[in-house]
Protein backbone atom coordinates (compact mmCIF):
# COMPACT_ATOMS: atom_id res chain seq x y z
CA UNK A 1 0.00 0.00 0.00
CA UNK A 2 1.55 3.75 -0.70
CA UNK A 3 0.58 6.59 0.85
CA UNK A 4 2.08 9.60 0.40
CA UNK A 5 6.08 9.74 -1.72
CA UNK A 6 8.61 8.47 0.81
CA UNK A 7 11.65 8.71 0.96
CA UNK A 8 12.85 6.03 -1.44
CA UNK A 9 10.20 7.89 -3.97
CA UNK A 10 12.18 8.99 -6.86
CA UNK A 11 11.50 12.11 -7.72
CA UNK A 12 9.24 13.29 -11.03
CA UNK A 13 11.66 13.85 -13.30
CA UNK A 14 9.47 14.98 -16.12
CA UNK A 15 7.49 17.44 -13.13
CA UNK A 16 10.30 19.31 -11.86
CA UNK A 17 12.45 19.30 -15.15
CA UNK A 18 16.13 19.79 -14.38
CA UNK A 19 15.71 20.19 -10.46
CA UNK A 20 15.45 16.32 -10.36
CA UNK A 21 18.12 15.21 -12.86
CA UNK A 22 20.96 16.11 -10.29
CA UNK A 23 20.82 15.96 -6.31
CA UNK A 24 23.36 16.51 -4.06
CA UNK A 25 22.88 14.64 -0.50
CA UNK A 26 25.67 15.68 2.01
CA UNK A 27 26.54 13.92 5.18
CA UNK A 28 28.55 15.34 7.78
CA UNK A 29 30.67 13.44 10.58
CA UNK A 30 33.34 14.93 12.37
CA UNK A 31 36.13 13.39 10.50
CA UNK A 32 34.52 13.69 7.17
CA UNK A 33 31.67 15.12 4.63
CA UNK A 34 30.16 12.94 2.29
CA UNK A 35 28.34 14.19 -0.80
CA UNK A 36 26.24 11.61 -2.53
CA UNK A 37 25.59 12.71 -6.18
CA UNK A 38 22.04 11.48 -8.15
CA UNK A 39 21.09 11.51 -10.93
CA UNK A 40 22.79 13.09 -14.37
CA UNK A 41 26.45 14.88 -14.23
CA UNK A 42 27.10 16.60 -17.20
CA UNK A 43 28.50 20.18 -18.07
CA UNK A 44 25.38 21.58 -17.56
CA UNK A 45 24.55 20.48 -13.97
CA UNK A 46 28.24 20.49 -13.18
CA UNK A 47 28.01 23.85 -11.81
CA UNK A 48 25.68 22.74 -9.26
CA UNK A 49 28.06 19.65 -8.15
CA UNK A 50 30.83 22.27 -8.24
CA UNK A 51 29.04 24.83 -5.66
CA UNK A 52 28.50 21.78 -2.99
CA UNK A 53 31.57 20.77 -3.45
CA UNK A 54 33.20 24.41 -2.01
CA UNK A 55 30.46 24.89 -0.22
CA UNK A 56 31.81 21.11 1.83
CA UNK A 57 34.93 22.43 1.52
CA UNK A 58 33.77 25.52 3.30
CA UNK A 59 33.85 23.15 6.34
CA UNK A 60 37.31 22.80 6.66
CA UNK A 61 37.27 18.62 6.78
CA UNK A 62 39.95 16.78 7.11
CA UNK A 63 38.19 14.07 4.47
CA UNK A 64 36.08 14.83 1.97
CA UNK A 65 34.40 11.82 -0.04
CA UNK A 66 32.89 12.20 -2.95
CA UNK A 67 30.19 9.30 -3.72
CA UNK A 68 29.55 8.74 -7.55
CA UNK A 69 28.39 4.99 -7.35
CA UNK A 70 24.76 6.47 -7.65
CA UNK A 71 24.79 8.27 -10.84
CA UNK A 72 23.01 7.64 -13.53
CA UNK A 73 25.08 9.23 -16.18
CA UNK A 74 28.61 10.99 -15.82
CA UNK A 75 30.74 12.09 -18.24
CA UNK A 76 34.21 13.09 -18.58
CA UNK A 77 32.96 16.62 -16.80
CA UNK A 78 32.37 14.41 -13.74
CA UNK A 79 36.37 13.42 -13.86
CA UNK A 80 36.88 16.88 -14.26
CA UNK A 81 35.21 17.52 -11.08
CA UNK A 82 37.00 14.96 -8.84
CA UNK A 83 40.17 15.91 -10.35
CA UNK A 84 39.99 19.41 -9.36
CA UNK A 85 38.47 18.11 -6.11
CA UNK A 86 41.68 16.53 -5.66
CA UNK A 87 44.11 19.07 -6.70
CA UNK A 88 42.50 21.73 -4.38
CA UNK A 89 42.89 18.77 -1.55
CA UNK A 90 46.58 18.75 -2.36
CA UNK A 91 46.76 22.33 -2.05
CA UNK A 92 45.15 22.77 1.03
CA UNK A 93 46.56 19.69 3.00
CA UNK A 94 43.34 17.79 2.76
CA UNK A 95 42.17 14.46 1.59
CA UNK A 96 39.64 13.58 -1.03
CA UNK A 97 38.63 9.83 -1.03
CA UNK A 98 35.96 8.59 -3.78
CA UNK A 99 33.37 5.52 -4.07
CA UNK A 100 32.94 4.52 -7.85
CA UNK A 101 30.64 1.65 -7.73
CA UNK A 102 31.20 -1.40 -10.37
CA UNK A 103 29.54 0.18 -13.26
CA UNK A 104 29.45 3.17 -15.47
CA UNK A 105 31.65 5.56 -12.88
CA UNK A 106 33.95 2.71 -12.50
CA UNK A 107 34.65 2.10 -15.73
CA UNK A 108 34.67 5.80 -17.34
CA UNK A 109 37.75 6.38 -14.25
CA UNK A 110 39.42 2.81 -15.33
CA UNK A 111 39.14 3.97 -19.11
CA UNK A 112 41.38 6.95 -18.56
CA UNK A 113 43.55 5.54 -15.97
CA UNK A 114 42.63 7.77 -13.19
CA UNK A 115 41.28 5.30 -10.91
CA UNK A 116 44.64 3.99 -9.72
CA UNK A 117 45.73 8.00 -9.03
CA UNK A 118 42.69 8.37 -6.55
CA UNK A 119 41.25 6.94 -3.12
CA UNK A 120 38.72 4.47 -4.60
CA UNK A 121 36.74 3.78 -1.54
CA UNK A 122 34.56 0.26 -1.98
CA UNK A 123 31.01 0.91 -2.26
CA UNK A 124 30.24 -0.25 1.00
CA UNK A 125 33.25 0.38 3.04
CA UNK A 126 32.89 2.63 6.08
CA UNK A 127 28.83 2.75 5.89
CA UNK A 128 26.61 1.87 8.50
CA UNK B 1 73.26 -13.34 -41.11
CA UNK B 2 72.28 -9.31 -42.08
CA UNK B 3 75.32 -6.55 -41.34
CA UNK B 4 73.27 -4.95 -39.04
CA UNK B 5 73.83 -7.04 -35.85
CA UNK B 6 70.57 -6.92 -34.87
CA UNK B 7 70.47 -2.72 -34.08
CA UNK B 8 67.17 -2.91 -32.58
CA UNK B 9 68.07 -5.41 -30.11
CA UNK B 10 70.94 -3.52 -29.24
CA UNK B 11 69.12 -0.52 -28.30
CA UNK B 12 65.77 -1.71 -28.08
CA UNK B 13 63.91 -0.11 -25.08
CA UNK B 14 60.96 -1.52 -23.89
CA UNK B 15 59.67 1.79 -22.55
CA UNK B 16 59.94 3.72 -25.67
CA UNK B 17 57.86 3.90 -29.28
CA UNK B 18 59.88 3.45 -31.88
CA UNK B 19 59.15 5.01 -35.49
CA UNK B 20 61.56 4.01 -38.31
CA UNK B 21 61.52 3.84 -42.04
CA UNK B 22 63.17 1.38 -43.82
CA UNK B 23 64.30 2.42 -47.35
CA UNK B 24 64.67 -0.42 -50.17
CA UNK B 25 65.09 -1.15 -53.36
CA UNK B 26 63.77 -4.51 -53.53
CA UNK B 27 62.04 -7.07 -51.55
CA UNK B 28 65.23 -8.86 -50.93
CA UNK B 29 66.94 -5.91 -49.73
CA UNK B 30 63.94 -5.20 -47.26
CA UNK B 31 63.90 -9.08 -46.02
CA UNK B 32 67.86 -8.44 -45.51
CA UNK B 33 66.82 -5.76 -43.06
CA UNK B 34 63.24 -7.02 -41.33
CA UNK B 35 64.56 -10.97 -41.29
CA UNK B 36 67.05 -10.89 -38.76
CA UNK B 37 64.80 -8.05 -36.75
CA UNK B 38 61.98 -10.32 -36.39
CA UNK B 39 64.26 -13.08 -35.57
CA UNK B 40 65.59 -10.98 -32.40
CA UNK B 41 62.26 -9.73 -31.27
CA UNK B 42 60.98 -13.35 -31.16
CA UNK B 43 63.50 -14.25 -29.17
CA UNK B 44 63.32 -11.46 -27.08
CA UNK B 45 59.35 -12.55 -26.79
CA UNK B 46 57.66 -9.47 -28.24
CA UNK B 47 54.41 -9.64 -29.84
CA UNK B 48 54.51 -9.30 -33.77
CA UNK B 49 52.46 -7.93 -35.86
CA UNK B 50 53.16 -7.42 -40.17
CA UNK B 51 50.39 -5.38 -41.49
CA UNK B 52 51.64 -5.95 -45.31
CA UNK B 53 50.23 -7.11 -48.77
CA UNK B 54 50.00 -10.58 -49.72
CA UNK B 55 53.03 -10.52 -51.97
CA UNK B 56 55.43 -9.38 -49.03
CA UNK B 57 53.82 -11.92 -46.46
CA UNK B 58 54.69 -14.67 -48.71
CA UNK B 59 58.08 -13.62 -48.86
CA UNK B 60 58.06 -13.30 -45.32
CA UNK B 61 57.29 -16.65 -44.76
CA UNK B 62 59.26 -18.03 -47.79
CA UNK B 63 62.40 -16.23 -46.15
CA UNK B 64 61.97 -16.98 -41.90
CA UNK B 65 60.26 -20.65 -42.46
CA UNK B 66 59.41 -21.86 -39.32
CA UNK B 67 60.48 -18.50 -37.88
CA UNK B 68 57.22 -16.69 -38.88
CA UNK B 69 54.68 -19.08 -37.33
CA UNK B 70 55.16 -16.35 -34.50
CA UNK B 71 54.00 -13.35 -36.66
CA UNK B 72 50.21 -12.50 -36.56
CA UNK B 73 49.73 -11.15 -40.20
CA UNK B 74 46.98 -7.94 -39.79
CA UNK B 75 46.85 -4.36 -38.98
CA UNK B 76 45.62 -3.17 -35.58
CA UNK B 77 44.29 -0.77 -36.86
CA UNK B 78 42.03 -2.60 -39.11
CA UNK B 79 39.20 -2.12 -40.80
CA UNK B 80 40.62 0.82 -42.76
CA UNK B 81 38.41 3.91 -43.70
CA UNK B 82 38.70 7.87 -45.17
CA UNK B 83 39.72 8.48 -41.00
CA UNK B 84 43.39 8.34 -41.14
CA UNK B 85 42.85 9.85 -37.24
CA UNK B 86 40.62 6.86 -36.45
CA UNK B 87 42.92 4.10 -37.89
CA UNK B 88 46.34 5.68 -35.74
CA UNK B 89 43.57 5.56 -32.61
CA UNK B 90 42.38 1.76 -33.37
CA UNK B 91 46.20 0.84 -33.72
CA UNK B 92 47.76 2.78 -30.51
CA UNK B 93 44.46 1.09 -28.55
CA UNK B 94 44.75 -2.49 -29.97
CA UNK B 95 48.52 -2.10 -28.95
CA UNK B 96 48.13 -1.07 -25.87
CA UNK B 97 45.96 -3.63 -24.77
CA UNK B 98 48.54 -6.17 -26.30
CA UNK B 99 51.99 -4.78 -25.03
CA UNK B 100 52.77 -4.90 -21.14
CA UNK B 101 55.19 -6.72 -19.02
CA UNK B 102 58.28 -7.44 -20.53
CA UNK B 103 56.98 -8.11 -23.54
CA UNK B 104 56.87 -5.13 -26.47
CA UNK B 105 55.43 -4.80 -30.13
CA UNK B 106 57.28 -4.31 -33.48
CA UNK B 107 55.11 -4.23 -36.14
CA UNK B 108 56.08 -3.51 -39.82
CA UNK B 109 54.18 -2.34 -42.45
CA UNK B 110 53.82 -1.71 -45.83
CA UNK B 111 51.94 1.68 -46.88
CA UNK B 112 50.84 0.42 -50.13
CA UNK B 113 48.00 -1.81 -47.76
CA UNK B 114 46.26 1.23 -46.81
CA UNK B 115 45.71 2.15 -51.03
CA UNK B 116 41.98 2.25 -51.74
CA UNK B 117 40.52 3.71 -48.64
CA UNK B 118 41.71 7.00 -48.78
CA UNK B 119 39.03 9.63 -49.14
CA UNK B 120 38.86 11.33 -52.80
CA UNK B 121 39.95 14.71 -51.96
CA UNK B 122 43.25 13.51 -50.67
CA UNK B 123 46.02 11.76 -52.69
CA UNK B 124 47.37 8.35 -50.73
CA UNK B 125 50.49 10.11 -49.55
CA UNK B 126 48.52 12.43 -48.06
CA UNK B 127 47.03 9.69 -46.39
CA UNK B 128 49.68 7.95 -45.23
CA UNK B 129 51.52 11.01 -43.76
CA UNK B 130 48.61 11.46 -42.25
CA UNK B 131 48.19 7.61 -40.27
CA UNK B 132 52.16 8.15 -39.76
CA UNK B 133 51.69 11.41 -38.08
CA UNK B 134 49.04 10.59 -36.11
CA UNK B 135 50.34 7.35 -35.06
CA UNK B 136 53.35 9.39 -33.79
CA UNK B 137 50.81 11.11 -31.16
CA UNK B 138 48.61 7.91 -30.39
CA UNK B 139 51.46 5.40 -29.81
CA UNK B 140 53.50 7.81 -27.59
CA UNK B 141 55.05 6.19 -24.50
CA UNK B 142 54.13 2.65 -25.85
CA UNK B 143 56.66 0.02 -25.72
CA UNK B 144 55.95 -0.14 -29.92
CA UNK B 145 58.36 0.02 -32.46
CA UNK B 146 56.77 0.41 -36.05
CA UNK B 147 58.48 0.10 -38.91
CA UNK B 148 57.25 1.48 -42.08
CA UNK B 149 58.75 -0.07 -45.60
CA UNK B 150 59.34 2.58 -48.33
CA UNK B 151 60.27 1.35 -51.64
CA UNK B 152 62.02 4.10 -53.05
CA UNK B 153 61.57 3.13 -56.77
CA UNK B 154 58.14 4.21 -56.52
CA UNK B 155 58.60 7.36 -54.21
CA UNK B 156 57.37 10.99 -55.34
CA UNK B 157 58.34 14.11 -53.80
CA UNK B 158 54.56 13.84 -51.73
CA UNK B 159 55.93 10.05 -50.51
CA UNK B 160 58.84 11.37 -49.47
CA UNK B 161 57.47 14.23 -47.54
CA UNK B 162 55.49 11.65 -45.78
CA UNK B 163 58.85 9.35 -45.39
CA UNK B 164 61.29 12.21 -44.08
CA UNK B 165 58.62 14.01 -42.08
CA UNK B 166 57.43 11.51 -39.80
CA UNK B 167 60.13 8.95 -39.24
CA UNK B 168 62.19 10.04 -36.56
CA UNK B 169 64.60 7.24 -37.54
CA UNK B 170 65.84 5.81 -40.83
CA UNK B 171 67.48 2.21 -42.25
CA UNK B 172 69.14 2.85 -45.54
CA UNK B 173 71.26 -0.25 -46.12
CA UNK B 174 72.89 -1.16 -43.38
CA UNK B 175 72.67 1.69 -40.54
CA UNK B 176 70.05 2.98 -38.66
CA UNK B 177 70.14 6.69 -38.43
CA UNK B 178 68.64 9.70 -37.12
CA UNK B 179 66.29 12.02 -39.43
CA UNK B 180 66.85 15.83 -39.14
CA UNK B 181 64.18 16.23 -41.47
CA UNK B 182 61.58 14.76 -38.97
CA UNK B 183 58.98 17.09 -38.14
CA UNK B 184 56.71 17.17 -35.29
CA UNK B 185 53.40 15.66 -35.79
CA UNK B 186 51.04 18.19 -34.89
CA UNK B 187 53.16 20.07 -37.40
CA UNK B 188 52.78 17.35 -40.12
CA UNK B 189 49.47 17.67 -39.17
CA UNK B 190 48.52 21.13 -39.62
CA UNK B 191 50.49 21.18 -43.12
CA UNK B 192 47.85 18.72 -44.40
CA UNK B 193 44.09 19.68 -43.83
CA UNK B 194 41.80 16.64 -43.13
CA UNK B 195 39.40 16.27 -45.48
CA UNK B 196 36.04 16.02 -44.86
CA UNK B 197 34.07 12.37 -44.41
CA UNK B 198 32.10 11.30 -47.28
CA UNK B 199 28.91 12.69 -48.02
CA UNK B 200 25.90 10.63 -46.97
CA UNK B 201 23.02 12.68 -48.44
CA UNK B 202 20.20 14.21 -46.25
CA UNK B 203 20.23 13.34 -42.89
CA UNK B 204 17.13 10.71 -41.34
CA UNK B 205 16.96 13.28 -38.57
CA UNK B 206 18.48 16.81 -37.60
CA UNK B 207 18.36 18.22 -34.36
CA UNK B 208 19.65 21.65 -33.48
CA UNK B 209 20.67 21.68 -30.18
CA UNK B 210 21.61 24.96 -27.73
CA UNK B 211 23.10 25.59 -24.52
CA UNK B 212 20.33 25.32 -21.94
CA UNK B 213 19.88 23.37 -18.57
CA UNK B 214 18.25 20.18 -20.01
CA UNK B 215 19.61 20.18 -23.57
CA UNK B 216 21.72 17.25 -22.89
CA UNK B 217 19.83 15.66 -20.69
CA UNK B 218 17.45 15.90 -23.85
CA UNK B 219 19.96 14.55 -25.95
CA UNK B 220 21.08 11.79 -24.16
CA UNK B 221 17.23 10.71 -23.79
CA UNK B 222 17.36 11.31 -27.85
CA UNK B 223 20.12 9.33 -28.97
CA UNK B 224 19.15 6.83 -26.32
CA UNK B 225 15.89 6.16 -27.91
CA UNK B 226 17.18 6.67 -31.62
CA UNK B 227 19.93 4.44 -30.83
CA UNK B 228 17.01 1.88 -29.73
CA UNK B 229 14.35 2.28 -32.77
CA UNK B 230 18.57 1.51 -34.88
CA UNK B 231 18.69 -1.95 -32.98
CA UNK B 232 22.08 -1.36 -31.77
CA UNK B 233 23.42 -3.44 -28.94
CA UNK B 234 22.88 -2.28 -25.45
CA UNK B 235 26.52 -1.89 -24.40
CA UNK B 236 27.22 0.30 -28.01
CA UNK B 237 24.12 2.44 -27.48
CA UNK B 238 25.75 3.29 -24.09
CA UNK B 239 28.72 3.89 -25.69
CA UNK B 240 26.72 6.05 -28.20
CA UNK B 241 25.12 8.26 -25.64
CA UNK B 242 28.60 9.13 -23.93
CA UNK B 243 29.62 9.43 -27.63
CA UNK B 244 27.02 11.83 -28.69
CA UNK B 245 27.37 13.33 -25.34
CA UNK B 246 30.93 14.02 -25.24
CA UNK B 247 30.80 15.90 -28.63
CA UNK B 248 27.73 17.89 -28.05
CA UNK B 249 29.22 19.23 -25.09
CA UNK B 250 32.46 20.00 -26.75
CA UNK B 251 30.34 21.92 -29.37
CA UNK B 252 28.65 23.92 -26.30
CA UNK B 253 31.76 24.79 -24.07
CA UNK B 254 34.31 25.48 -27.12
CA UNK B 255 32.23 25.67 -30.50
CA UNK B 256 30.24 28.46 -30.20
CA UNK B 257 27.62 27.68 -28.05
CA UNK B 258 24.94 25.93 -30.28
CA UNK B 259 24.90 23.38 -33.43
CA UNK B 260 23.07 20.64 -35.04
CA UNK B 261 23.22 16.82 -34.72
CA UNK B 262 23.02 14.85 -37.91
CA UNK B 263 21.60 11.27 -38.36
CA UNK B 264 21.55 8.70 -40.54
CA UNK B 265 20.84 4.92 -40.30
CA UNK B 266 22.90 2.12 -41.99
CA UNK B 267 22.00 -2.06 -41.77
CA UNK B 268 23.65 -2.27 -38.31
CA UNK B 269 25.37 1.00 -38.04
CA UNK B 270 24.20 4.44 -36.87
CA UNK B 271 26.52 7.45 -38.49
CA UNK B 272 25.98 10.85 -36.90
CA UNK B 273 27.45 14.21 -37.50
CA UNK B 274 27.82 16.96 -34.87
CA UNK B 275 28.39 20.49 -36.56
CA UNK B 276 29.33 23.85 -35.11
CA UNK B 277 30.41 27.19 -36.09
CA UNK B 278 33.49 27.33 -34.11
CA UNK B 279 36.96 26.52 -35.56
CA UNK B 280 38.57 23.69 -34.16
CA UNK B 281 41.92 24.94 -32.49
CA UNK B 282 43.66 21.21 -32.34
CA UNK B 283 45.21 19.42 -35.28
CA UNK B 284 45.27 16.20 -32.95
CA UNK B 285 41.88 15.54 -31.89
CA UNK B 286 41.78 12.98 -29.09
CA UNK B 287 44.70 11.41 -30.95
CA UNK B 288 47.04 11.56 -27.33
CA UNK B 289 45.97 9.33 -24.35
CA UNK B 290 45.07 11.77 -21.76
CA UNK B 291 46.98 12.81 -18.67
CA UNK B 292 45.37 11.35 -16.12
CA UNK B 293 45.57 14.07 -13.63
CA UNK B 294 45.11 16.58 -16.20
CA UNK B 295 41.81 18.27 -15.62
CA UNK B 296 40.59 18.72 -19.28
CA UNK B 297 41.33 17.28 -22.78
CA UNK B 298 39.92 13.87 -22.06
CA UNK B 299 36.16 14.21 -24.41
CA UNK B 300 37.44 13.33 -27.45
CA UNK B 301 39.74 10.42 -26.96
CA UNK B 302 36.86 9.11 -24.98
CA UNK B 303 34.88 9.38 -27.69
CA UNK B 304 37.41 7.49 -29.63
CA UNK B 305 37.25 4.20 -27.50
CA UNK B 306 33.70 3.91 -27.98
CA UNK B 307 33.56 4.52 -31.56
CA UNK B 308 34.17 2.80 -34.89
CA UNK B 309 35.17 5.86 -36.85
CA UNK B 310 35.59 9.12 -35.37
CA UNK B 311 36.43 11.85 -37.73
CA UNK B 312 37.46 15.39 -36.81
CA UNK B 313 37.73 18.37 -39.34
CA UNK B 314 37.09 21.97 -40.06
CA UNK B 315 35.90 24.60 -42.42
CA UNK B 316 35.81 28.21 -42.82
CA UNK B 317 31.44 26.96 -41.82
CA UNK B 318 32.80 25.73 -38.65
CA UNK B 319 33.67 22.62 -37.28
CA UNK B 320 32.60 18.50 -37.88
CA UNK B 321 32.83 15.74 -36.10
CA UNK B 322 31.47 12.16 -37.94
CA UNK B 323 30.42 9.21 -35.67
CA UNK B 324 29.77 5.64 -36.69
CA UNK B 325 28.79 2.83 -34.11
CA UNK B 326 27.71 -0.63 -36.03
CA UNK B 327 25.61 -2.96 -34.17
Amino acid sequence: MTGPADSTTPPDAASTGNEASFQVARRSEPDRVELVLHGELDINTMPTAQREIEAAQDEGPAVLVLDLAALDFLDSSGVRLVLLAQHHADDTGRHVAVRLGDGHARRLFDTLGVTSRLDVLDVDDGRT
Amino acid sequence: MSALDHPLLSVHNTDRFRHLAVIHRSVDELLDVFAPMLVAATARGDHLRAAVDDPLSRAIRERLGAAARGIVFGEPGRPYSYSGQTTAARRADRLRDLVGGSRGAIVLTDHSILAGHTATQVSASDHRSVVDASSNLALSGLPVTLICAFDIRHATETTEHGLYWNHPELIDGTTIRPNPRYRAPEDVLAATPVPPAPPLGPPIHELPFANGTTALRDIRAWTRHHGQAADLHPARIDGLVMAINELVSNSIEHGGGHGTLSWWTRPGRVVAQIHDPGHMSTTTPGLRRPDPLAPRGRGIWLTRQVSDILHLWTTPKGSYARLEIGA
